[in-house]
């Protein structure tokens, strides 16, 4: 079971690093809706932030623009009625503030203004004709005493009007030099200009009563000037409050426009630069603090998924080998309840049963005894983690079955515990097991008996040959004759053994065909040869064939059964008896062929009877000839042919019955 | 020890009288008992009428009752005075041993010693 523990550090972090990125970006957010929502009220906050002094000053200035317009319009006043006055009216030194932003003004409204200010001696105090070549001087207009232009009511007439000569122009008009005014329309600010031509002022011709011309050193330069004498048209309806004038307000703007850019320019620079901050933070925290989690999240789930898919496949494999395992695997919980059981486990209970072995114990189907012995090795299992046992058992389906059984206990993912049982089936194991042992027993028993019964006549033989050498020697030859018919007898049964144990080896590796065998013509064959042995003629032979057709078998090992079994019949008959007989049948019983050889002989031992069909058995003392190697050799041709030998014992005598399976009569 | 009654117990024909012959050669008043198996030997042990031997040759294998089975049946009489000598061509240490482990059995002869065993019982 997986304990991902990073799961609480990650979301903690994740936590805190979503408050940070929320904080961060509402900051971010704020600054810049801050920044849109200030930008339309950006005037009306310089207005306000405009200190007290310098508003002062824009109203002295205006004041001082004030008193100047009212000039002009005196002045306007006065031309409008042919009385030239006062037009070079600012009594102001050539630093006056208020001009130079007047003057700024205009210029900042692309104006070009051409203003000659004097003062009111004719001298010049400011001109925009300085260095504009076809402006070489400019004459006082008036010639008004200090005094009179501070005291209006004593403004004198003049009626002539000082023009200044345009060399390029060519009709000779003279410019009217006037200085200007600025005024703020409803179109935005303008400049009223009064350096046109008086026409262009009264736009009509004015009538010249006198002309003279004057000429004239002034610094340096020859001036000529003409005096025209003009008689002006009647007063135009010109009003300087037709242009609302505004003065302080042009001072004013023009600084606010001058702060606001400032401002703008450092406010955005600001803003940009705190949202710079703000997004490099956010970029170097990213990474580290606010993405990272993130990203660790994003992996870990990655990696979630990666394990759970993993796990899915490694489940689905378990399940796999689980199911197809051809051992039979199951899983009980603590109370011996089968919680798991594959196809195999399954196989073993009956079809009706099986859907329903799941969620009881398995032990409901089983003996007590078995039941028992089964919850042991849970028991143990449980206890001590493992346990392992062989054990046969008669399962439910009503097979019998060796099963190893190996136990090991799990806990499972809420802690209880559990055993997983894997049960081999090893029956097909176990028999061949038994039977390689039981193999290997005859086999050490052949070698130990062959070693025996081989030695035996030879020790024997050598031992007879002395004595025959000593008779010979001393003239005892009946003695010494029959000590060699002794000798022959036991070279004879030695050579019957090996003859035996020839045909054994032979008969254990010769793989032979299966033919068509007529029975009743084998068992004539053998008595025939076997007509020579002892009590042969007394004999009675009686053959009943309740079945006479050919059988299909290997024909020697079949011929080598009855051989034997007649041959031991003849062997061991009573010579007591009065009238010996040897009973050959045959018959089908169940599905088999049976075959029976029975005599009134001398029978066998009832102790005897279970070793009857091992090697080297021999039962009968005194008439002991033969190998003992005869009955075992029946029995294993018996198995070569699929059939089985049997013994009953008949009082008197014995009866060996040889079954077929039926596939031998087809 | 003086011998004068010896029994031999074997099934083959050729040894039963091999070892007659030797015994006579030794000592011709030396009668010989002849039994071809353990259960034959038995009944003439347990026949009263019958001469006592004083010495057995017995054989291992042999069909019927052998050798082995015949020392246990034996071991269970009360009088088990004889003194038995295992005369076999077995060479097994298994038939040695199982032979050996009952005190009257005195020697495991593999045949044919049977003339040296004689004359050593004899002079003691």
């Amino acid at each position: 079971m997986w304990k991902f523990d990073s799961d609480k550090i990650t979301s903690e972090r994740s936590i805190v690093s979503s408050i940070v990125v929320f904080v961060l970006i509402s900051v971010s957010l704020f600054l810049l809706l801050s920044l849109f929502l200030l930008l339309p009220r950006i005037d009306k906050i310089f207005d306000s932030l405009q200190t007290q002094s310098e508003q002062e000053t824009v109203k002295i200035y205006s004041a001082q623009l004030r008193q100047y317009i009212n000039a002009r319009e005196l002045a306007i006043h006065d031309m409008a009625n042919n009385q030239f006055v006062t037009n070079a009216v600012l009594l102001a030194d050539g630093d006056n503030p208020a001009f130079r932003d007047y003057i700024a003004a205009a210029y900042l409204l692309g104006e070009n203004p051409l203003l000659t200010v004097l003062d009111v001696q004719g001298e010049v105090l400011f001109s925009e004709l300085d260095g504009v070549i076809k402006y070489q001087w400019a004459m006082p207009l008036l010639e008004l005493s200090e005094d009179d232009f501070i005291d209006k009511s004593n403004t004198k007439k003049s009626h002539r009007l000082n023009i200044v000569n345009n060399p390029n122009n060519t009709n000779g008009w003279f410019e009217l030099a006037v200085p200007v005014f600025y005024g703020r329309g409803v179109e935005g600010v303008f400049i009223a200009r009064f350096d046109a031509s008086p026409d262009t002022i009264y736009q009509a011709n004015v009538e010249i009563n006198s002309e003279s011309a004057v000429s004239y050193e002034k610094d340096g330069h020859i001036v000529s000037s003409g005096y025209r004498e003009m008689i002006l048209p009647s007063k135009q309806s010109l009003s300087i409050n037709d242009y609302g004038l505004n003065f302080t307000h042009i001072v004013s703007r023009q600084y606010a426009e001058e702060q606001r850019k400032k401002f703008l320019e450092e406010l955005v620079f600001s803003v940009l630069l705190g949202a710079g901050i703000i997004f490099f933070l956010l970029f170097l925290l990213g990474r580290k603090i606010i993405l990272k989690p993130y990203l660790d999240l994003v992996k870990t789930k990655e990696l979630l998924v990666e394990r759970e898919r993993e796990i899915n496949d490694s489940l689905s494999f378990q399940s796999l080998i689980f199911e197809s395992i051809p051992d039979l695997a199951f899983v009980k919980d603590e109370e011996f309840r089968i919680v798991q059981a594959n196809d195999a486990f399954l196989s073993a209970y009956p079809e009706s049963m099986r859907d329903s072995v799941v969620g009881t114990t398995s032990v409901e189907g089983y003996s007590p005894e078995e039941a028992e012995a089964f919850l042991e090795y849970d028991k143990e299992a449980f206890k001590t983690g493992f346990s392992e046992t062989e054990e046969t058992i008669l399962f439910p389906d009503g097979v019998q079955r060796t099963l190893i059984t190996k136990k090991v206990r799990f806990q499972g993912s809420e802690g209880k515990n559990f055993i997983l049982g894997l049960a081999r089936d090893i029956t097909d194991i176990k028999t061949s097991e038994n039977n390689l042992i039981q193999a290997n027993t005859e086999l050490e028993e052949f070698a130990y008996r062959t070693s025996h019964d081989l030695r035996s006549p030879l020790i024997s033989s050598l031992g007879m040959l002395n004595v025959i050498e000593k008779d010979v020697e001393n003239d005892e030859l009946v003695r010494a004759k029959k000590c060699i018919g002794i000798v022959r007898k036991s070279l004879t049964s030695l050579d019957d053994l090996v003859q035996d144990i020839l045909m054994l080896t032979k008969m254990k590796n010769v793989e032979e065909k299966k033919e068509f065998v007529d029975v009743n013509e084998v068992v004539d064959s053998t008595l025939e040869k076997f007509s020579q042995m002892d009590g042969f003629d007394k004999i009675r032979f009686e053959t009943i064939w309740l079945y006479s057709k050919p059988i299909r078998v290997e024909r020697s090992r079949f011929v080598m059964i009855l051989e034997n079994l007649i041959s031991n019949a003849i062997k061991y008959y009573d010579p007591s008896n009065d009238s010996p007989q040897v009973v050959i049948r045959s018959k089908t019983e169940k599905r088999k062929i049976v075959f029976s050889v029975s005599d009134n002989g001398l029978g066998i031992p009832e102790n005897q009877h279970e070793k009857l069909f091992s090697m080297f058995k021999r039962f009968h003392p005194r008439t002991s000839f033969g190998s003992g190697l005869g009955l075992y050799m029946v029995k294993k041709s018996a198995d070569v042919l699929g059939g089985s030998i049997s013994y009953k014992a008949l009082e008197p005598g014995s009866c060996f019955v040889l079954s077929l399976p039926a596939e031998a009569s087809k | 020890m003086k011998i004068q009654s010896v029994m031999v117990v074997d099934d083959s024909e050729g040894d039963q009288m091999l070892t007659k012959i030797i015994i006579e050669d030794f000592d011709s008043a030396i009668t010989v008992l002849q039994a071809y198996d353990g259960r034959e030997a038995l009944d003439m042990l347990l026949t009263a009428s019958s001469v006592k031997p004083d010495i057995i040759f017995l054989d291992v294998n042999m069909p019927g009752m052998g050798g082995h089975e015949f020392l246990e049946e034996y071991n269970k009489l009360e009088d088990t005075s004889i003194v038995v000598l295992m005369l076999t061509s077995s060479d097994q240490e298994i038939d040695k041993q199982k032979s050996l482990q009952y005190s009257f059995v005195k020697r495991y002869i593999q045949k044919p010693v049977v003339l040296d065993i004689l004359q050593e019982l004899s002079s003691t």
